[in-house]
């Protein structure tokens, strides 16, 4: 064991230099993209189109009745707060992942998130130029596309 | 430290590291701010940091960098 243990790492990733880019991989700090998105400095668009959701465009209005807090600018999920003396901890880091995932030099990637399967490309192919080949914004707010499934069967139970 | 099978229940085999040598992270070597996170630039030239960012359920406790 270290001397001083940390806890988690996340880790920042050049990409490019001038223009920056990076990857910012958030490993179990995030596990799917409602936990950080929508945020702040990254509303909830007027309408979101991605394959499978519904109505496809699916207009924001339509999303915010499934948003528990019903807020553009708010993350639809929270954080699971089974070990509350970290939890405070987990959302300061969540806050400051937010801030990254706003900077359009940033592409943030974590754990567990099988919406990007389709929106990037896999080793051996390099991940330098994700930034023109739009992989961010490809996969962005294909969680939502998830959420509208979760929601749409609560209501059928 | 050691891996498996030194240590029966270890969660990372022996041979992974065999003749590495293992950097521990301290926090001490987190001397830089990176958008609100402690940071370490790695390689010292800007291309790869490492990011302190606490606060996570069950996974993970210790982080270990193996390097050639």
């Amino acid at each position: 064991m270290v001397q001083h243990s940390l806890g988690h790492l996340n880790a920042l990733a050049r990409t490019s230099s001038n223009p920056d880019t990076f990857i910012f991989l958030a490993a179990d700090s995030v596990h799917l993209g409602g936990e950080i998105r929508p945020s702040e400095l990254l509303p909830l668009p007027d309408e979101v189109d991605e394959p499978g959701i519904e109505p496809r465009p699916c207009p924001s209005s339509q999303l915010l009745q499934i948003h528990p807090l019903h807020s553009s600018t708010k993350p639809f999920l929270g954080l699971d707060p089974c070990f509350p003396e970290q939890l405070k901890e987990a959302e300061h880091t969540i806050e400051l992942i937010q801030n990254f995932d706003a900077d359009d030099r940033v592409f943030v990637i974590f754990t567990h998130d099988t919406s990007i399967y389709n929106a990037i490309e896999f080793f051996p192919e390099v991940a330098n130029d994700w930034k023109t080949k739009a992989w961010k914004k490809n996969g962005f707010w294909k969680f939502l596309v998830n959420l509208q499934q979760v929601a749409s069967g609560e209501s059928n139970s | 430290m050691p891996g498996w099978p030194v240590v029966p229940n270890a969660e990372f085999k022996e041979s992974d590291i065999s003749g590495r040598e293992v950097v521990s992270l301290s926090t001490d070597s987190f001397n830089l701010t990176i958008g609100g996170f402690k940071a370490i630039d790695y390689f010292g030239d800007g291309s790869f940091y490492i990011l302190d960012a606490p606060g996570v359920c069950p996974y993970t406790v210790l982080v270990l960098l193996v390097r050639h």
